[in-house]
């Protein structure tokens, strides 16, 4: 299966015939990216709106948003970053991700269904387009748009790192006197990547992802069966991994450093695990490139039902979760946590099926790259661009501008990865949490009436961006003097907790308080244009005669009258009020 | 601003939908009714979807419920199978509320809605 050329290279470490079907298949999956283009396609003035290069068109259902939607999710990130984490501290650390998969399928399905019937009727593209339609703000979807890129860039950051890792493993540009040649391969992926992403769009990534699923689903089924049965079963595998902890804490302790390994969260723990799966999980559908998943299926129903189904890849990241504690009882030594699992499968499973299972890693990180650096690019051109800078932009022009936007947020997640601590690398998802999260009260409850002010909005986003910022700055690790971790005491209470879900207080409280005291003062709410008969309950799929098997009816115009006005369609927890403020 | 040619665009736009299987194309004709006839069997279903996702949210958040190393399950602690089963209790759950409140909608929008559903 090697191919003469790869296992004839000249660095020491480096394994060939592994490398050679990493190669193959991530060729493969390049071609199929180009192929993209012509998937699912209108015709020759495809590709040239926003909704077309951006959205595809608008027009997934529910199996290929099954994919979508779940390649947002099963990123590199869990690949390498939960995994390394349970390796290296356990439950608090690792585990939590398990939990806020879980927690983050009821938040879809209350928030998602609603925010595609808005941004369907009117044709937003991004969570700052319906900020701005909403409340009428421009300044408030501007703070929407950029915080989306900036929280975006880590999260591909991670990607990167995510690669770095299988091929470090692999022994490719393990040159560390060179940082060109060490990072070339990257960089290769990546431009690819940027091309495909270029000319085809959302179609690129949603079509990869096919693939990537399948190499990964493989991949984790033969590796959760396999390797614990060689280690003495799940009991000897947890049994491992608490005694690794417990004599890490016990060394921890020993030499006047605070423990940090957790096996079983204690009381002191409840609070940091609780408010970090919940921060996760309402952080992570406000994050542009989920909420691109969404909007480009084409029914309301289609999100509602994947909620049920999705499900399964929180239960594969349980699985490749416990891969961490695997790794322990399998007697993988790195200082790295981030190795832990690449060690793993280049430890236990032949060479050529650790080439498959590094190249799932690696198309694991390509299609979330990809789907975010979309996502942030249209949130550029929509918010920045046509917002502010020509609003007098064509359809062409947008696509065009988002298409050079794309390969930009690229280049801007290779900061990431160059100037933050990399080896603690779960760090720099949360850290985009703690941004992405400040968005909540104007994107999710902008859904619902009564508005909220958005003044009071923009006051409270700014505190909580400035207050999480400060207190992620003030985090140190062993390995990093800033932005060392994503805890830090909450006030008042004496416990850690997610940095995220502090500043998200703050800023709710603000947001809730001061647009009270704007309401009282009088001071007038920008004007809604999602307002009408049928803003607070637009029954979308009775709406049309055909909505739900025709996504491309023309958006209805705003105020006109509603076919039925009742409370029904919009997503159960929420009731609205009928009174808009 | 240029919805009209978005809108116009959208139209213009017809996708093959032959990857799909579960979106298939069933027609779903809008004949509505009155608004009374459905007010009465959707507010359950919302209040039903409401309390079973809550009732998931509450049961993962209450961390200090579920932190115990026994019993085991396959030599997995307590703490990580049991949170792993109120991920296939909210799957089911979610599935539920799903079927619910496309019924409560089906109902609300006329017996002809109904078909889409149930194929």
């Amino acid at each position: 299966m090697s191919a003469p050329a790869a296992a004839g290279a000249p660095t020491g470490g480096f394994h060939g015939a592994q490398f050679a079907v990493f190669a193959v298949l991530l060729a493969a999956v390049a071609v199929l990216g180009f192929v993209a283009t012509r998937w699912r396609r209108a015709g020759p003035g495809a590709l040239a709106s926003l909704d077309d290069w951006g959205l595809a068109g608008r027009g997934f259902g529910g199996f290929v948003a099954w994919f979508l939607v779940g390649g947002d999710i099963f990123t590199a990130y869990t690949f390498v970053a939960v995994p390394g984490a349970m390796y290296a501290a356990g439950a608090v650390s690792g585990w939590y991700a398990v939990a806020y998969t879980t927690l983050v399928w009821p938040v879809v399905f209350v928030l998602m269904p609603r925010l595609w019937t808005l941004s369907h009727r009117h044709g937003y593209v991004t969570p700052a387009d319906l900020v701005r339609g909403r409340y009428g703000s421009r300044s408030l979807a501007l703070a929407v748009a950029v915080t989306g890129i900036v929280a975006t860039m880590p999260y591909i950051a991670l990607q990167l790192v995510g690669m770095q890792a299988v091929l470090e493993v692999m022994g490719v540009g393990t040159d560390r006197g060179n940082a060109l040649v060490r990072d070339l391969p990257v960089i290769i992926a990546f431009g690819v990547l940027a091309v495909c992403t270029y000319t085809a769009g959302l179609r690129a990534p949603a079509l990869i992802a096919f693939a990537k699923d399948l190499l990964i689903y493989l991949v984790v089924a033969v590796a959760i069966i396999v390797i614990p049965h060689r280690v003495g079963g799940f009991g000897a595998v947890f049994d491992a991994a608490e005694g690794k902890f417990d004599a890490a804490n016990t060394a921890a302790t020993a030499a006047g450093r605070h423990p940090t390994a957790v096996f079983i969260p204690g009381p002191k723990d409840f609070l940091a695990y609780g408010t970090l799966a919940l921060g996760s999980a309402m952080a992570l559908f406000m994050y542009p490139h989920a909420i691109t998943g969404v909007l480009a299926t084409r029914s309301r129903e289609v999100i509602r039902r994947n909620t049920a189904v999705l499900p399964l890849y929180t239960l594969l990241l349980a699985f490749l979760a416990l891969l961490g504690y695997v790794a322990i009882a399998a007697g993988v030594h790195t200082t790295n946590p981030r190795l832990a699992i690449p060690l793993l499968f280049d430890q236990e499973f032949p060479a050529w099926f650790a080439g498959v299972a590094f190249a799932a890693i690696a198309v694991g990180a390509l299609v979330p790259a990809a789907i975010m650096s979309i996502a942030a690019a249209n949130l550029f051109t929509r918010t920045v661009y046509v917002g502010h800078l020509r609003p007098a932009a064509t359809a062409a022009e947008e696509a065009k501008v988002s298409k050079i936007a794309s390969l930009l947020v690229k280049a801007g997640a290779l900061v990431f990865v160059l100037g933050l601590d990399t080896q603690n690398s779960i760090n720099l998802q949360l850290l985009g949490g703690v941004w992405i999260l400040q968005t909540f009260p104007a994107v999710a409850l902008g859904l619902w009436r009564p508005r909220l002010h958005r003044r009071a909005l923009l006051g409270g986003w700014l505190v909580g961006m400035v207050y999480g910022t400060l207190m992620a700055y003030e985090q140190h690790s062993p390995l990093a003097h800033h932005f060392g971790g994503s805890l830090a005491t909450v006030p008042g209470l004496g416990r850690a907790g997610y940095i995220a879900v502090t500043a998200f207080a703050l800023n709710l409280v603000i947001a809730i308080v001061g647009s009270v005291a704007l309401w009282l003062a009088g001071v007038p709410n920008g004007p809604d244009a999602t307002a009408g008969p049928d803003a607070t309950a637009g029954p979308d799929t009775t709406a049309g005669p055909d909505t739900t098997a025709s996504p491309d009816l023309p958006a209805p115009r705003t105020g006109q009258p509603a076919p039925a006005a009742g409370p029904t369609s919009s997503p159960p927890t929420s009731s609205p009020p009928t009174s808009s403020s | 601003m240029t919805e009209d040619r978005r809108a116009s665009e959208r139209g213009q736009r017809k996708g093959p939908a032959h990857l799909d299987r579960t979106g298939r194309g069933h027609r779903r004709r809008g004949a509505r009714r009155p608004a009374d006839s459905r007010l009465a069997i959707a507010p359950l279903a919302r209040m039903a979807t409401a309390v079973v996702l809550g009732c998931q949210i509450a049961a993962v958040l209450l961390v200090g419920t579920y932190a115990r190393r026994g019993p085991r399950l396959w030599g997995v602690p307590f703490f990580y199978w049991y949170s792993l089963l109120w991920l296939l209790i909210g799957a089911v759950g979610m599935a539920g509320c799903v079927w619910l409140l496309s019924r409560a909608e089906a109902t609300r929008s006329g017996a002809s809605g109904d078909d889409g559903r149930r194929a």
